[in-house]
Formats: C-alpha cells, structure tokens, sequence
C-alpha cells in the first residue's frame, strides 16, 4: 500500500514537473517587422494589407480593426516562416486554415487603422 | 443538487478503482497570465488595445460590447488501477470583458476553474447579464 501510495505521489509530482505551459504573447515587433516587411505604422495602407494577405479572419469596429489568423513556425525567420500562411477568402477555408495549425495554435496578426485607412498599430499574438 | 451529484460521481469513481487527485493548475495551453489580466485597466484600456494583446476572443457578444476568451489547465489527475487508463483533467478558465460605447473596457472579469465537475461558464453569463447602470445610456 505504502508503495503505491509512493509511487502516485511520484507519479504527480512528474508530471506537474513536465507538464509544459503555453501562454498568449506578442512578438517582438521587430520579429513582426523580418515576417511582415511591407507592414510599417503610419505608412502601410488597409489597400495593400487587403491586396496582399486578402479578406481579413475577422473585423471589428467597422472594419476599424483587421485580424488574420496564420499557422507558423515563429522560430523561423522571414516570411517563409508562414509558408503555411494562406489569405482566407472564406469561412470554410479559414476553418481548414486552422485545422492545418492542429495540434498548434494559430498566430494572429492584428492591424488597427488609424487616419487615411493607413496601419496605426499592429501586433502578432503567438501561443508560447 | 450539484454536491450531491458531484459525490455520486466521486463515489462511482471510486467503486470503479479511479480516484481524482486534485492538483493546483498546471500546464494549458493559451494561458492568458494574471500580470497580462491586471494590465488591462477600466476606463482606460481600448478593444484595440485588448485584440493586439490577446488576438480573436473565442466568443464576440452583443455587437462585440462583451468579448470571451478561453483557455484550459490541468486541475486534477484521474488514476486507474487498469494500466493506461491515467489521464489529467483540465478545466476551461475564462476572461470576460465588457466594453463600454467608447470602445473602453468597462468590466474584467476572470473566472478561475477551482476542482469542480461543473464548467464555470453560467457564472460567467450570470456576470454579462449584470449591466452597470451606464452600460446602454
């Protein structure tokens, strides 16, 4: 009984010990700007961003706020870390998007626009 | 109702050789941290502010005034005397947040998943139908 005992105490003490823990965070920006280099605030218009990475995941105030959601490897550099990356034209096809990413989480890249339609603010949230 | 229910679970788990060994939270994926939760600040925090934080919530409500995100940790180990038959139990937590007409966040709320068999997310609608006096002025 003592044994068994032992050996669920050692059992839990491992896995809390090994169990990893993934957490939502941004990217440096300067690691956003190597992926994304036609991406600059103040300068980058919502025209390219639409003609460059196609209808957006999701939109918010308006249209105010772009998302893209994206499989990748953010270890990698450059845009060829997103070789998996597609525009999502549709629903269905932003589902099969994310199926891809399975078991990963997708990436998203967040653009909010700001005066003239030109990128304010942007960011890339990974799951780490 | 739910203790007993919750006891009649653990009771038939245990006559069927498991027994659940609670931990404290562990693991996850997706895990949206404390300092990142007490970062966003009432009044002043903005919808942008918060998506280039945490990216698409899981849930959008009521013309994105309320956004839901979601993550799950391990609360729990279910042992088996069968061989290969352990596995961990997570638990969905939850972080709400309520914007206000200028696009400010107006409420946080996070609700942490103690040991329960029960998903926490009735207490978090309970939360979003409470509408503060200025909610829809």
């Amino acid at each position: 009984m003592r044994t068994v005992g032992l050996n669920i105490d050692l059992v839990l003490a491992c896995a809390l010990f090994l169990t990893g823990c993934s957490t939502v965070m941004q990217l440096e920006p300067q690691l956003v700007s190597k992926r994304f280099p036609f991406l600059q605030d103040g300068k980058t218009a919502k025209e390219e961003i639409l003609r460059r990475l196609g209808e957006p995941y999701r939109r918010y105030e308006g249209g105010r706020i772009l998302t893209y959601q994206m499989c990748g490897n953010t270890d990698q550099k450059g845009w060829e870390g997103f070789s998996d990356a597609r525009p999502m034209d549709t629903e269905s096809e932003a589902r099969r998007a994310a199926d891809r990413c399975w078991p990963a989480s997708p990436n998203t890249l967040i653009l909010v626009f700001g005066p003239g339609n030109l990128v304010e603010r942007h960011s890339l949230v990974v799951v780490e | 109702m739910h203790c007993g229910m919750a006891l009649l679970a653990l009771t038939g788990l245990g006559l069927s050789g498991c027994i659940i060994i609670p931990t404290p939270s562990h693991g996850g994926v997706g895990v949206i941290t404390k300092e990142t939760v007490e970062s966003f600040e009432p009044g002043k925090t903005t919808r942008a502010d918060v998506l280039l934080r945490l990216g698409d919530p899981a849930k959008r409500l009521e013309e994105d005034r309320i956004f839901v995100y979601q993550w799950e940790r391990i609360h729990a180990y279910v042992i088996s005397m069968l061989p290969q038959t352990n596995y961990d139990l997570p638990r969905p937590h939850y972080l709400g947040l309520e914007f206000a007409s200028d696009n400010r966040v107006r409420r946080v709320r996070v609700l942490d998943a103690s040991f329960t068999f029960f998903d926490q997310y009735p207490k978090l609608e309970e939360w979003m139908a409470e509408k503060s006096e200025s909610s829809h002025p």
